[in-house]
């Protein structure tokens, strides 16, 4: 088993990301078709939100290509990897196009972000009935992928972990 | 079988495998159970869809789907700057997109026989912030709360033999919900005049005013018409349409803004009480409308009038009216803005 791991920023922006994920995908999925009074302040965290992953995986893709990836032990079936780094790149398209998508339907629909009510900003795209039902129904349908997405990078993470145990998901957590 | 060489290594692994399984599933459940699957409280999916009732007119708003986009500017007089910070509020100009609209959600029917009109706007302060409020002819509502909201939406649907509510289901309706007094009180005593242009339009719901030492005052506010009323020669089913357009021909069609400070025991939260008449009135300024346009391509096309957009020095109340409302017109741009962007308007 390697005992190499990856960097504490790395892991860092990982596990910081991978919070923020899970929880705007549960407060969207929460507070999209929702009355509850609480709704107001989802939607202001979520937007937020959204700002800090975009943010965080731009960042994570400077780190990625500053430094060189960590070799994967011979023992991993060629398959695998494979699976691992489309999943890999996938996830992060969808980290920039889900909360694009949501900042640019803002726009679209006049009711530019603001953050921590002061921080307007720039629209994206501008006021229009055909933008937002696009980006609308985009934000919709790429956040379905990203959280399947997640899914099968948690069910492979663990998979390495607990089942063929190749120490790849240890790189993430020593 | 299981010395096979395909099934021993999996039951050899078989508690990894079950925590594989065991993580995913459970977060998929909890991603369900966020989205509502387990849930049967009332949604504003639910809401939108009884709105839009059997025929679904696709790319129009679910309700008040006929109307027209107007533009103009607010002139603020400043008499209202001392209770709220936003600067619409100080004398100057603010320019405005907004929209008169008759209730119903079909966008065809004919203008003289609806029982519901309203204007819309959406203000564009000058430091970006935008201000949008959707007021309505009728000062109060004929409930509290979504719930009953929602039941009254059953009792309003149309019979499939005469096009027309149920006359029985709706009195045993407002039967049920002493609430709706005030709501039809007014109801029995409204006349429709002949124009947009000559209603008084109201907030229904209440609002906080915020000054700048962060003291709070609620209020209600109404367009108040500037122009006398008037018969509608228009025959057709876009009369009022019609009518507007040639009164803008001729000039600027204004209203007053004027806000109802709420005292200290009025229903804030209610918006099935009326507040006492007595109530200090302060004019903001005047609605200028300056010219109108058809909706479909009309600036105010795109625009949610989300009751909830509201400039700093402008707060909700906790009105669930009010919240729900907000959820509700998002769900009802979703759906048109979907069909719009797939061509399907009709």
């Amino acid at each position: 088993m390697s005992t190499v791991r990856h960097s504490r920023r790395v892991q860092l922006v990982h596990w910081l990301s991978a919070a923020l994920v899970l929880s705007l995908i549960g407060l969207g999925l929460a507070m999209v078709d929702s009355f509850a009074a609480w709704r107001e302040s989802a939607l202001t965290l979520h937007k937020a939100g959204g700002v800090m992953v975009l943010v965080l995986t731009v960042l994570r893709v400077v780190l990625q290509a500053r430094a060189p990836s960590l070799p994967v032990p011979d023992a991993v079936p060629a398959m695998q990897h494979r699976a691992a780094t489309v999943t890999h790149r996938l996830l992060y398209v969808l980290l920039l196009a889900v909360p694009l998508s949501g900042w640019a339907m803002q726009g679209a629909a006049g009711t530019p972000v603001r953050l921590l009510g002061v921080l307007s900003l720039p629209t994206l795209v501008g006021e229009s009935l055909v933008a937002y039902g696009v980006l609308r129904t985009a934000h919709g349908l790429l956040t379905t992928a990203l959280l399947l997405l997640v899914l099968a990078h948690i069910a492979g993470a663990l998979h390495d972990g607990f089942v063929s145990r190749h120490g790849l998901l240890q790189r993430m957590l020593r | 079988l299981l010395d096979s060489p395909l099934l021993a290594p999996v039951l050899a692994a078989w508690r990894g495998y079950a925590i594989v399984g065991g993580v995913v599933a459970g977060l998929g459940l909890a991603y369900a159970a966020l989205a509502g699957t387990f849930s049967d409280t009332l949604t504003p999916a639910a809401v939108v869809d009884r709105q839009q009732g059997a025929t679904v007119h696709a790319g129009f708003r679910r309700a008040h789907a006929k109307g027209l986009c107007v533009e103009g500017v607010f002139l603020g007089n400043g008499q209202l700057a001392r209770y709220s910070t936003a600067d619409l509020f100080t004398q100057r100009e603010t320019p405005f997109v907004g929209r008169f609209s008759i209730g119903g959600s079909n966008p065809t029917a004919p203008d003289l026989k609806a029982g519901v009109r309203s204007l819309a706007l959406d203000f564009r302060l000058a430091n970006g912030e935008r201000w949008r409020t959707a007021m309505n002819i009728n000062p109060v509502l004929a409930v509290r709360d979504v719930d009953t909201f929602y039941e009254q939406l059953a009792a309003l649907a149309p019979e499939p033999a005469t096009g027309r509510p149920s006359a029985a289901r709706l009195a045993a309706f407002f039967d049920a919900h002493p609430e709706s007094r005030a709501f039809l009180a007014w109801q029995r005593q409204y006349q429709p005049t002949g124009s947009f242009a000559t209603e008084a339009y109201h907030s229904v719901n209440a609002f906080l005013l915020t000054d700048g030492a962060g003291s709070e005052q609620a209020v209600r506010w109404a367009a108040v018409p500037m122009a006398v009323p008037s018969e509608n020669v228009h025959a057709d089913d876009d009369a009022l349409q019609a009518e507007l357009y040639e009164r803008l021909a001729a000039g600027p069609v204004r209203f007053d803004l004027e806000f109802v400070l709420a005292a200290a025991d009025d229903a804030v939260d209610d918006p099935s009480v009326p507040w006492p008449a007595e109530r200090t009135r302060i004019s903001a300024g005047t609605i200028e409308i300056r010219s109108a346009s058809e909706q479909i391509g009309g600036a105010c096309d795109v625009i949610n009038f989300d009751p909830l957009v509201l400039p700093a020095g402008m707060s909700p109340s906790r009105d669930p009216i009010l919240h729900a409302r907000s959820a509700a017109y998002a769900e009802s741009l979703r759906r048109r803005a979907t069909e719009a962007a797939l061509g399907r308007r009709q």
